[in-house]
């Protein structure tokens, strides 16, 4: 939850989290209507099953000043909503759902169309997981054939056993899930902190320096001197440079130096031939053990 | 379609493995009935407590993963044998209960595989896409390609020189890359296709516990509680709640937190309020304490927080301080995990990656 903040809202945070934890679905007012029609008709049993601990969670992870308290020991700015798994919030509606639709001395039509109603009821207040689309996996690694074509290509044009490469977003998070042993010149939090543009501090800004020049080519498509570009690349070993094919810095990327090697459905790989390129291996613990 | 298959058997595989764990603990209770459902749970736990047991003296001295695989292996070895030895009697009188259970309700025995089986058709089919994927198979497949515990960036490749304590605990992508090891598996099959179908079916079996619980053990209305929890996981979907983490990112660590950990300390609530002494759901909870740290290191602070909730809850029903005590000491280790990644956010020390 990066919008929000616990210094910033304040006592709102907790409202702000909730919203965009439940977004548009309406299980939470449905946990809560249930937590009341158990108040009100439910058993002793069901009573402590659901209600007492519904409290208990209304006063703690639900409570506005929570997370102002637990803020000052830890930061949970990006993670409260996790507190928010605790509640049953859909164990309870499938509870009742059951116990209505299974109801003793009831006909069977009655518990057909109960059965179907529920079933209407719990799709119209939530959104439906695949709602923007069901994306078929494309083979049994489950990443995109285009993610295989790349780390292929990129092992075809190298002698090295562990090259160097950087890539546009997507790539990057799924190219060593298949083939780690192609590095990378730059870290998750690195890029992502980068194209969010979050503030580093000088000391950050100085360690990162080669790297966010190859970023600000990469993912902020913008032209810096051809030179501090192939000085960055150098000073980080990366060999390999993938760019999306719609990328506008194709042509700049040619005109630095670099070889387009090959291209896949919607990549361009590019190559470049390092200064004093370093032939990486695994650390040696031999001597340890 | 071969890889499918070998998927299938190391499916089986990974739940005979908790089933024979879990015997350890459940074949010796007494005045209870031997549960196959409940010895995979506990299994689960146990295989991953046991499992950080080892990988963490094995990190700490630099050990290769090839030879924490050698070790593990020679422990799933010795726990069949030792499990089947003192066990083959209740599994033997298991199996025919079981295939009585299935005789005498052959609907619903057909109803939860299909619904299982659709659930995992549905959700093994679907390409996921999660920034977080880079680390949690990137951890396994680094460590696979170099031969090595936690000293390598997962997001990178490169050499770390001191461990990053923020997941030094949380070894489940570890104890990934040992299983891709020891049966040759890609780890993004390993993680994505086996560990979620291997997720999907005990996130099934504590949602089935928990409507045997809440109905009484009637399979009726426990089939058709499961169908409308399933159904509702599909529609319950931001990018923040748990059922949206099962469906799109069933192969985290922490995904299993949401899904499996904390239902299963409501289920592990429900049986207190029975009995709230029952030493073995305590034994439980602490197993799921420590395991729960091995899955994903969230739960140093998820596991405190959803326990504290359901215990003070029983706390103030059965008014016996003992409940206070023991959640106390259950959630040590999630205490311990906190107060060791805060001193070294804070600079007391540092594990380096290299002695010397």
């Amino acid at each position: 939850m990066q919008s929000i903040s616990v210094a910033g809202d304040g006592l709102n945070f907790l409202f702000k989290c909730i919203a965009l934890y439940n977004g548009s679905s309406f299980y939470l007012v449905l946990y809560l209507l249930g937590l009341s029609i158990i108040a009100l008709k439910g058993s002793r049993e069901l009573k402590r099953v659901f209600l007492y601990p519904g409290i208990v969670i209304l006063l703690t992870v639900y409570n506005p000043l929570l997370p102002l308290l637990i803020n000052r020991i830890f930061d949970v700015n990006k993670e409260y909503y996790r507190f928010m798994w605790i509640p049953p919030v859909c164990i309870l509606p499938a509870f009742a759902a059951a116990f209505y639709v299974m109801k003793e001395g009831k006909s069977r039509g009655f518990k057909l169309i109960g059965f179907a109603g529920f079933l209407l009821l719990f799709a119209g207040i939530g959104s439906f997981v695949y709602g923007s689309g069901y994306v078929p996996a494309e083979n049994v690694y489950k990443i995109p054939n285009e993610v295989i074509a790349v780390s292929k290509m990129i092992r075809e044009n190298t002698d090295m056993k562990y090259p160097v490469a950087v890539m546009d977003r997507d790539m990057q998070m799924e190219i060593r899930q298949y083939d780690a042993s192609i590095l990378l010149a730059c870290d998750r939090t690195q890029y992502l902190d980068f194209l969010g543009d979050v503030d580093e501090d000088q000391l950050t800004k100085e360690k990162n320096e080669y790297v966010n020049r190859l970023l600000t080519v990469i993912a902020r498509y913008e032209k810096i001197d051809k030179d501090s570009f192939r000085e960055a690349l150098n000073k980080t070993n990366t060999q390999f440079v993938v760019v999306e094919k719609v990328s506008p810095m194709l042509k700049y990327l040619g005109d630095a130096g670099l070889e387009a090697v090959g291209t896949t459905g919607s990549r361009v790989i590019f190559k470049f031939e390092l200064d004093d390129p370093q032939y990486l291996d695994l650390a040696d613990y031999s001597g340890v053990w | 379609m071969v890889i499918r298959f070998y998927s299938f058997l190391a499916v089986i595989l990974n739940i005979l493995i908790y089933f024979v764990f879990g015997s350890l603990i459940t074949g010796r209770l007494q005045k209870r009935r031997f549960s196959a459902t409940l010895s995979v749970i506990t299994g689960f736990f146990l295989y991953y407590v046991l499992f950080e047991l080892i990988c963490i003296p094995m990190t700490l001295s630099f050990r290769p993963l090839h030879f924490l695989s050698s070790i593990w292996a020679g422990v799933l070895v010795l726990a069949f044998i030792i499990s089947a030895a003192v066990n083959h009697k209740k599994w033997r009188v298991l199996l025919r209960e079981s295939l009585g259970f299935i005789k005498a309700h052959p609907f619903f025995s057909l109803f939860l595989l299909i619904l299982t089986a659709t659930e995992i058709i549905i959700i093994v089919g679907c390409y996921q896409f999660t920034l977080d994927a880079s680390f949690y198979v990137g951890t396994a497949n680094t460590s696979l390609v170099t031969d090595s515990m936690n000293i390598y960036n997962p997001y990178t490749g490169m050499w770390q020189d001191h461990f990053e304590m923020r997941y030094f605990f949380a070894n489940y992508a570890i104890n990934d890359a040992v299983m891709c090891y020891l049966t040759g598996f890609h780890p993004l099959v390993w993680t994505k296709t086996v560990m979620e179908t291997v997720v999907i079916i005990l996130v099934n079996m504590v949602i089935y516990r928990i409507g045997m619980a809440l109905f009484k053990g009637e399979p009726g209305k426990t089939g058709v509680f499961m169908f409308f929890a399933i159904y509702i996981s599909f529609f319950f979907s931001t990018i923040y709640t748990a059922q949206e983490f099962f469906i799109t990112r069933t192969y985290e660590g922490k995904t299993l937190i949401g899904s499996l950990v904390i239902p299963l300390i409501f289920l592990v609530y429900i049986k207190l309020l029975e009995d709230p002494g029952y030493p073995f759901y305590w034994g439980l909870l602490l197993l799921m304490s420590v395991g729960s740290l091995v899955l994903s290191n969230s739960a140093s602070m998820i596991f405190p927080a959803a326990l504290g909730i359901f215990m003070l809850t029983l706390f103030f029903i059965k008014k016996d301080f003992r409940i206070l005590i023991k959640t106390a000491l259950v959630v040590l280790p999630c205490v311990l995990s906190i107060l060791s990644y805060v001193l070294y956010v804070k600079g007391y020390y540092v594990i380096h990656t290299m002695p010397g």
